[in-house]
């Protein structure tokens, strides 16, 4: 018994010196922060800038959508931080309905996304009470591409895509007795995605076609791509700027007797090519100017964020936009 | 003494509770967020045929199929291999090397699943699609592999724990007895450590029926059940790579969002059985009884 007491006395005597330490940290702590931000105001009152010059260079922004936009924003992300250090700019993908879901739900300060909003979420927008901006930022065309295996130099009109898509083909015969002999291997993204969005646009809803529930989904254009890559027979869309050299680019015709078309820089440039569009950046109201996310944007409409547009894959905006 | 210990009992109830409170409203959230889709679409969300984003079409049907397909393809290749394996490592590996192998296999549940997906995109696939020349190696059958490495240390770590537990004397009895090494380990040690083993395959199939990441890159992603339903090598399009891909697209509060969170629910209740049934059966402690040799 009297052990355990004396046992028990030291312990508390322990205690007590325990929270004496931490009173003491907590001092120090206190004093430290203090003494840091003397000396900050201390310094920055010898450099006279203006107000509305700094407070951007420490901001931070996220950005989020289409995974067709993602190389753009990342890449102008990493030019931009790498000019203003200070500044802090994360880029996630997730496709343009989840950019506008998210710009419209403020979790992200700006969407990206590759087709314009659809009425469900310019409703979702006015019941929120915010107007979603679009700056239109690089032109893309929604490439149609093919396995080697298929033919080398392949041309279709719009119809025959939507037919290969809907699976009323299922061979590739069956879209030209001179193409092998061979089931079709139907590459199609998530719905929501933008690319989607924009080929059912063009290519499926005029005919009324729906995609096959053969086809095999892939979550971003980067998956596409390899599937495409590595699937004989295989026929799938992808964004301009994922076109590589183990895929042959499809030519296409709005219709039969039509020219056919290669998506080249003059011919989606002049819109020519049946399925080219902007790409966008999206606020959900306009940024304060001056901001971080303002001067993001202005950095990518500017002559050196084109220039990393093109590096990209993409093209540049036609004429130097004045108007957004 | 009392008084002092009160504070930290209270403390250790709280962080107790947290994850059974968690979970509650875990179950709340999901079953609030599917609701919507279980009164408009009722039984049609579980035996629909078609899921059909654009029509607003959500069977659910061949989603839960591929995904029960491609779990129990795992499970026919990771049991015999992960028994098997824990058999040999408790009973008949030298008693140094015992150790050593067993966390080369735990290491195995340490690798990122997304690790898993890449080499089976890159290198599983192709191979699979050369041996069976198929078109693509993005199957049911490619998902069953990379998930059955994926569930073995599970299964193998769990199993083997239940064979180390079988006490000492019982092998001894059965050695003394005349009873070869086979002979033991078919009727005293199997017969003893079989509730055991079956709780690990319980956990097995929790663990790969919930995987995503690595199931979404292999499983070819096609919204139909194969034809003849029985065929491994045609892709099918598991629940939760259904839900991984489309979640973040859905709007919230629509049908399809309610719908992927409904086809949540019935996971997580698929889930959640397998798990009891397996509590149960661990609990049912089989050393103790006689064993009939």
């Amino acid at each position: 018994m009297n052990g355990g007491e004396k046992v028990n006395r030291e312990r508390s005597h322990g205690s007590i010196q325990t929270s004496r330490a931490i009173i003491v940290m907590t001092l120090l702590f206190i004093v430290g922060f203090a003494s840091g931000y003397y000396t900050d105001t201390l310094f920055s009152s010898q450099t006279v800038v203006w107000k509305e010059d700094v407070a951007w260079r420490t901001e931070s922004i996220s950005i989020s959508g289409s995974t067709t936009v993602l190389p753009i924003a990342n890449a102008c992300a990493i030019a931009f931080m790498n000019k203003y250090p200070g500044t802090s700019i994360t880029v996630t993908g997730g496709g343009s309905g989840r950019g506008y879901s998210e710009v419209i739900d403020g979790v992200v300060d700006i969407g990206m996304a590759s087709r314009p909003p659809k009425q469900k979420e310019i409703n979702d927008a006015k019941e929120k009470g915010v107007a979603l901006w679009l700056y239109p930022i690089a032109l893309d065309a929604v490439c149609v591409v093919v396995h080697p295996s298929v033919n080398k130099t392949l041309k279709l009109t719009l119809q025959e895509v939507g037919k290969i898509f809907a699976g009323i083909y299922t061979r590739w015969s069956d879209v030209d007795p001179s193409l092998p002999d061979e089931p079709i291997y139907v590459v199609v993204r998530e719905p929501g995605s933008g690319t989607r969005g924009t080929f059912e646009e063009y290519v499926m809803e005029p005919y009324g076609y729906d995609v096959t529930d053969a086809a095999h989904v892939r979550p971003s254009n980067p998956a596409v791509r390899t599937t495409i890559e590595t699937t004989p027979y295989s026929i799938g869309y992808v964004g301009l700027g994922f076109v590589t050299s183990k895929m042959v680019v499809v030519a296409l015709a709005e219709e039969e007797g039509e020219p056919y078309i290669y998506p080249s820089i003059e011919n989606i440039a002049s819109f020519k090519y049946p399925i080219s569009r902007y790409l966008y950046l999206v606020t959900s109201t306009r940024p304060e100017s001056g901001s971080l996310a303002d001067r993001f944007i202005d950095f990518i409409l500017s002559p050196e964020g084109q220039e990393i547009v093109e590096e990209q894959g993409f093209l540049k905006l036609p004429r130097y936009p004045a108007g957004v | 003494m009392h008084l002092r210990s009160q504070p930290i009992e209270f403390v250790l109830f709280l962080c107790a509770s947290f994850s059974v409170v968690i979970l509650l409203l875990m179950l709340l959230f999901v079953v609030m967020e599917g609701s919507l889709a279980f009164t408009r679409l009722g039984t049609q969300l579980i035996l629909g045929q078609m899921w059909k984003t654009n029509s607003d079409l959500y069977g659910g049907f061949p989603l839960i199929y591929g995904s029960l397909m491609v779990v129990s393809g795992a499970l026919l290749i990771s049991i015999p291999l992960g028994i098997c394996t824990s058999i040999f490592i408790a009973e008949i590996l030298p008693f140094q090397l015992r150790d050593p192998i067993k966390s080369v296999i735990e290491l195995l549940a340490s690798i990122p699943s997304v690790i898993y997906g890449f080499i089976g995109v890159t290198f599983l696939a192709p191979l699979i699609a050369s041996i069976f020349g198929l078109q693509s190696g993005a199957t049911a059958f490619t998902a069953s592999l990379i998930l059955a490495i994926m569930v073995l240390p599970t299964i193998v770590g769990v199993s083997g724990e239940t064979i180390s537990a079988v006490p000492i004397e019982y092998k001894e009895a059965a050695l003394a007895l005349g009873a070869s090494k086979w002979q033991t380990i078919r009727n005293v040690i199997l017969p003893l450590s079989k509730s055991g083993m079956l709780a690990s395959v319980m956990l097995g199939f929790g663990r790969a029926i919930g995987e995503t990441v690595a199931v979404l890159m292999v499983a070819g992603n096609v919204a139909m059940v194969p034809t003849p339903p029985w065929n491994y090598l045609a892709p099918v399009y598991p629940v939760t790579a259904v839900i991984a891909m489309q979640m973040g697209e859905a709007a919230v509060g629509s049908l399809e969002y309610s719908a992927l969170f409904g086809l949540g629910l019935i996971l997580f209740i698929i889930t959640f059985a397998v798990n009891t049934i397996a509590d149960v059966i661990v609990r049912r402690r089989p050393v103790g009884r006689s064993v009939q040799l």
